[in-house]
């Protein structure tokens, strides 16, 4: 029904409620702007600026590792690493999303497409992927117009061959946009391949997890030149999005398989030592000392990192100094903080000279300064070059490492110990000089073996030494001397003088792994054989039975016996430098103990020591050594005494009676151990130069020479330079200047 | 009649004036930081908008309200027209067929779609009334034979499609969808036949009131551009709310709605769509994504904090974390710079000139200027509130202009012509046919 009505105008209340409709809802603008500003304004605050600040990190560069003289033994060289960004990586799932409507896929088409293009690019040569086929041609032209203007690469359309009105769509899964897809790239431009290649990229996946999707992880370190080259070509056109190389440092052990042990290794921080040491200022992807000095040394030799806030936009793209210092302040950039060096006491020829004599064979030499307890020398083998344990190399090389049997990742001079052998014999000595029950003119009845009730132990002279006094039995090295002079000590006293020299705990020396051998006593047997019978002294008297050694405390102890009791603890570390080249801490010799002996007895058994190497002694072998004439001859020559005393420590225990068995008789595992210790000039020793050669057979004749050889360098070639200049100078021998001319003369000529 | 009598007869609302001068002033200020880096020079070409508008609103703002009365279903064929001929020769840029290009300018036949149904709707209810309010039955008229024959033909060719094997659109209807449209047909071809024999042949069995404001949301729908059919459907609502509806329809088409948006959620959505309506739910979840405009839009709006982040300063704008800002972002932009003093502030203007411009229409003497009001504030009014709502975040991201304040010469003209209208109707001219038509159901 439709009528004529009069009413003209709207009532005035109608008007009123719409007004008031429309400021509801206005009010309700305003209380998401008191919300979003007023109470979380803050949050939004802090993450606008986490929107544009990007702290880039500045790498602090570690402290040198030197030698005595101040040659660097280990140093820093620069590297090229290459990180990845995920969060700035295309996604394939959010490049597929802009072809659903255009080609018309559903969400489980979609899944399968990216499940494919992930597998195309796990094969060598990967294949285009079908993603939709018989699109009508309205659509292709779609299509076509709209990846022109999303600039979409990857995708072709070809006609269907049938109909030509059709087309079918295909995705290249190198080119279109995916994170498998750059990462592909990535490792083709680098020139990783398969299992390389698939190793890093779950190494990466592993540390992007969580919130490292938006920093930069390490995914390959350490790219040659010509790789980076290429690898920053393929950046700057764009076709690595998330890829980067970055400067860094890489340790470089100057001399590769040099001081091995001594120096250490790095290698990178795990993820839980990283959640661990985060405060300390270690961040993903570094490095920290595994072994060695790098190790003990590691808060000295790091430095600190510093940092640069620099203001990005949206795209990620670093905007000018002005908007840094203008948003962010001066506070924004703090240099790195370049990390101490350590100076170390070795000395680079001496050290070398101890690895030059160890080739192919297993042990470790210690070379000690008498005086104050510094490392002059510290090796140990089989060694192993650090540089390749950060290259490609490292799984075969870590591989062979930890098959050896020679154990080449132990630092043999403390964290091996041994059986000391004879060389103990002059603990035993100092023992019964101490306890008066041995002196000077004490002479004891050697018939070829000692016998205590009906227990007979053998002296390794079979017929006998007959009537001998202590310094002979010490240069003769006579079994039965000390099994007597042993069992007249007992058990307790001989380990109280072995504990007062340092034996039987870790010296302290500043690396890591130190062991502290064995140095048994009544309790000891009682706790690990049950009973204790005094025949077990006897063994201990002459190092065989159940004590063992390090041969870093062998050297301590033989130098607190020739220096007059004072026992030092062996130092690595002279000098901490500043980057500057100040010296910022200077390290004293650090002496643990004087013993009170009586400087007479210690006399007595340095000077006993002095006719091991003379006619008579165990190791007279070296003055006339056919195969090293030149060492030979200065021992002869020089008028200098190599003091020492030898050792041949069984391995196997064949009988209760010592029969050391000719080398080339027994298997290798079964030959005995050779000892020396070595120290020069006997009468008023400098240097003491221990040799421990595993399965070396004779002390005397393999390990002297190599004690010899590296005392010899320091008479002839530290002695009396750097910081040794004020040696008083040794008179020159004309025989000896001769040879060296015609030597040089000779090293000329061949140049 | 004497117009400048007319004129001089009323107070001029020069408040309402100043008002709509300020706020493109504080738009083109905003402008200059917004789009510093990008278009620097993008707030003078505002300004020449700004003064073209001005004088298109001198045009619109004289012209004679009669004439504006008489004109109103010509210049709504027409933009429909246009609307139809977007589609088919319309220019499309990022997918969406919007423009058409007139060489010197592209035009946006969408925008003029708001004004014409701002117009055609005033002239429709101002001559049409329902005492006690319209019911849905007599807008919407659903036993009308016109619609009736539509569906069946639309049902038969989308079914011998399948039958062929193209099925519309790539999607298949199942069989319980074919049974149901089937059963709804029949159903509405009964009442149809019915309400023929009833009503006998009319022009009413054609068309239905609310035909007016569907034949423009259709094809604004299809270019697609969801945010301007939003507004048209917005505005025409507004204004028949306005003129009355009884609470019984109104709670029929809330529980209606709430069945389509579920049955709409559950069947017609794509699974793109969906998730864009998800990642609205829950911006932060996907930061680099389809939320990334929210999330973005948010932190420069909160860390504004509540004085701001002082002009040209805002990091977020500056630094082009945010997107669009020229256009749908500029309230964060303003809100970043001068934090929610400068929001509050600026909402606040525009709900007064909100309050100013629906007085022009209470003051007015006849039911056709009064709707000329209401619609024109109901325009701005919904523009304002899901523009700020959407980059708040609490509405989705649906492309939508600031009124007066984003850049753009189509929809700044089309807010100002809206603005014309009540100034026009401020001027206090008649209008013919004052009185209107009394409708009923029966």
């Amino acid at each position: 029904m439709v009528v004529n009505g009069q009413d003209d105008v709207f009532p005035r209340f109608r008007f009123w409620a719409l007004i008031g409709f429309a400021w509801l809802l206005l009010s309700v603008l305003v209380g998401r702007l008191f919300f979003l500003q007023v109470l979380e304004g803050e949050k939004y605050q802090n993450r606008s600026r986490s929107n544009f600040i990007q702290e880039r990190r500045i790498p602090h560069t570690r402290g040198l590792i030197l030698d005595q003289t101040g040659a660097p033994l280990v140093d820093n060289r620069p590297a090229k690493d290459v990180y990845v960004t995920l969060g700035l990586m295309p996604d394939s799932e959010r490049s597929l999303r802009r072809l659903i409507a255009p080609l018309g896929l559903t969400h489980r088409q979609l899944r399968t497409i990216d499940k494919a293009l992930l597998n195309e690019l796990k094969e060598a040569n990967p294949q285009w992927v079908l993603a939709q086929k018989d699109l009508s041609g309205h659509r292709c032209e779609n299509l076509e117009s709209y990846l022109d203007e999303i600039k979409l690469p990857g995708v072709r359309i070809d006609r269907e061959l049938a109909d030509a009105k059709t087309c079918r769509v295909h995705l290249n899964p190198l080119t279109f946009p995916s994170r498998a897809g750059v990462l592909r790239r990535a490792t083709d431009v680098i020139g990783l391949s398969g299992a390389d290649a698939e190793k890093a990229i779950q190494r990466m996946w592993r540390k992007s997890r969580g919130l490292g999707k938006f920093k930069p992880v390490p995914f390959v370190m350490d790219i040659s030149y010509d790789v980076y080259a290429r690898l920053e070509a393929a950046i700057s056109i764009g076709s690595l999005p998330g890829v980067s190389a970055f400067d860094g440092q890489r340790r470089r052990y100057i001399e590769g398989d040099f001081a091995t042990h001594v120096l250490g290794f790095m290698n990178e921080l795990s993820p839980k030592e990283l959640e661990r040491r985060k405060d300390a200022g270690y961040r993903m992807g570094d490095r920290i000392g595994r072994r060695g000095i790098e190790r003990v040394y590691e808060e000295t030799l790091r430095g600190e990192d510093g940092r640069e806030e620099v203001v990005v936009d949206a795209k990620g793209r670093r905007l000018g100094l002005a908007w840094a210092e203008d948003l962010l302040g001066p506070e924004r950039y703090q240099a790195a903080k370049p990390g101490d060096s350590v100076v170390l006491s070795i000395d680079r020829q001496m050290q070398q000279m101890a690895e030059n004599q160890f080739l192919g064979r297993a042990g470790s030499v210690v070379a000690l300064e008498v005086d104050t307890g510094f490392v002059l020398a510290l090796a140990s083998f089989p060694d192993y070059d650090p540089n390749l344990l950060n290259s490609k190399e490292r799984s075969r090389l870590v591989r062979s490492l930890n098959t050896n049997k020679d154990k080449p990742w132990i630092n043999k001079a403390l964290q091996e110990h041994y059986a000391p052998g004879s060389t103990f014999k002059a603990i035993t000595a100092v023992s019964g000089l101490v306890n008066e029950l041995t002196g000077d003119r004490n002479a004891r009845y050697c018939p070829g073996f000692y016998q205590l009730g009906r227990s007979k132990w053998r002296c390794f002279h079979r017929g006998g030494h007959g009537h001998i006094a202590l310094g002979e039995a010490m240069q003769k090295s006579c079994d039965t001397y000390f099994y007597s002079l042993g069992h007249e000590l007992g058990i307790e006293r001989l380990a109280a003088t072995s504990r007062l020299l340092g034996f039987g705990k870790p010296t302290g020396i500043d690396l890591d792994g130190e062991i502290p051998g064995i140095v048994p006593d009544k309790a000891w047997y009682k706790k690990h054989f049950g009973r204790y019978s005094p025949g077990y002294v006897v063994n201990n008297a002459i190092g065989q039975g159940d004590v063992t050694v390090t041969p870093l405390q062998l050297a301590s102890a033989y130098a607190a016996l020739i220096n007059g009791g004072k026992v030092f603890r062996p130092q690595l570390v002279r000098e901490v430098i500043g980057h500057d080249g100040r010296i910022l801490e200077q390290n004293e010799p650090d002496l643990v103990a004087q013993l009170d002996f009586i400087e007479e007895e210690l006399a007595l058994v340095r000077r006993s020591m002095a006719h091991v190497t003379h006619k008579g002694g165990t190791a007279n072998g070296l003055l006339y050594r056919k195969d090293l004439p030149d060492l030979s001859l200065w021992l002869r020559e020089s008028g200098l005494t190599l003091g020492g005393k030898t050792g041949t420590a069984q391995v196997v225990r064949l009988s209760k009676a010592i029969a050391h068995l000719d080398p080339e008789e027994v298997a290798y595992e079964q030959r005995d151990h050779a000892w020396f210790v070595g120290f020069i000039p006997a009468e008023n020793p400098e240097v003491i130069v221990v040799t421990m050669t595993e399965h070396g057979g004779f002390g005397g004749a393999t390990s002297a020479p190599v004690s010899a050889q590296v005392a010899h360098v320091w008479m002839d070639e530290i002695r009396g330079t750097g910081r040794f200049a004020n040696y008083p100078a040794l008179p020159r021998v004309k025989k000896l200047d001769d040879l060296k001319k015609a030597r040089e003369e000779q090293d000329e000529h061949l140049q | 009649m004497n117009i400048s009598n007319d004129i001089t007869a009323r107070r001029f609302p020069f408040g309402l004036l100043a008002l709509a001068a300020v706020i493109p002033l504080l738009g083109v200020l905003n402008l200059a930081s917004a789009a510093k880096v990008t278009r620097p020079s993008l707030w003078a070409t505002q300004s020449v908008w700004l003064g073209l508008a001005f004088g298109v609103a001198l045009v619109v703002i004289f012209f004679p309200t009669r004439l504006l009365h008489r004109f109103a279903y010509p210049v709504y064929m027409t933009v429909n027209a246009l609307l139809i001929m977007v589609i088919f020769f319309g220019l499309k840029i990022k997918g969406a067929q919007r423009w058409l290009d007139l060489g010197f300018f592209h035009l946006q036949p969408s925008e003029l779609a708001k004004v014409s149904i701002i117009l055609v709707t005033a002239r429709y209810f101002a001559a049409y009334q329902a005492p006690g309010g319209y019911t849905l039955r007599m807008l919407f008229r659903p036993f009308n034979p016109s619609r009736i024959l539509l569906g069946w033909g639309f049902v038969i060719f989308a079914l011998s499609a399948q039958i062929q094997g193209l099925p519309l659109k790539g999607q298949e209807v199942p069989v319980w969808g074919w049974g149901a449209l089937f059963l709804g047909l029949v159903v509405l071809s009964v009442g149809g036949v019915m309400q023929l024999a009833k009503e006998g042949l009319h022009h009413r069995q054609l068309v239905a009131p609310i035909d007016i404001v569907l034949i423009p949301f259709v094809l604004v729908v299809v270019e697609p551009d969801l945010g301007t059919s939003l507004v048209v459907l917005a505005i025409a609502g507004t204004m028949i709310l306005f003129c009355g509806i009884r609470w019984q329809s109104m709670m029929i088409a809330a529980a209606l709605g709430f069945v389509t948006v579920v049955f709409g959620w559950n069947v017609l959505l794509k699974d793109y769509q969906k998730q864009r309506v998800e990642t609205f739910l829950n911006p932060e979840a996907d930061m680099h994504g389809a939320g990334y405009h929210s999330m973005q839009s948010m932190i420069a709006i909160g860390s504004g904090e509540k004085v701001g982040k002082g002009f040209m300063e805002g990091t977020q704008t500056q630094l082009s974390f945010l997107p669009e800002n020229h256009t749908d972002f500029v309230f964060s932009v303003w809100a970043e710079e001068w934090g929610f003093i400068g929001g509050t502030f600026l909402i606040g203007i525009f709900a007064l000139l909100l309050l100013l411009m629906v007085q022009v229409g209470q003051n007015s003497k006849d039911r056709f200027s009064a709707l000329l009001c209401v619609g024109a504030a109901a325009m701005i009014f919904w523009h304002v509130l899901i523009n700020i709502g959407m980059v708040t975040g609490l509405l989705p991201v649906v492309g939508m202009t600031l009124p007066l304040v984003s850049y753009g010469g189509s929809s700044l003209i089309t807010q100002v012509v809206a603005l014309g209208l009540v100034f026009n109707v401020s001027l206090g001219r008649r209008v013919p046919n004052a009185s209107p038509v009394r409708v009923s159901e029966r």
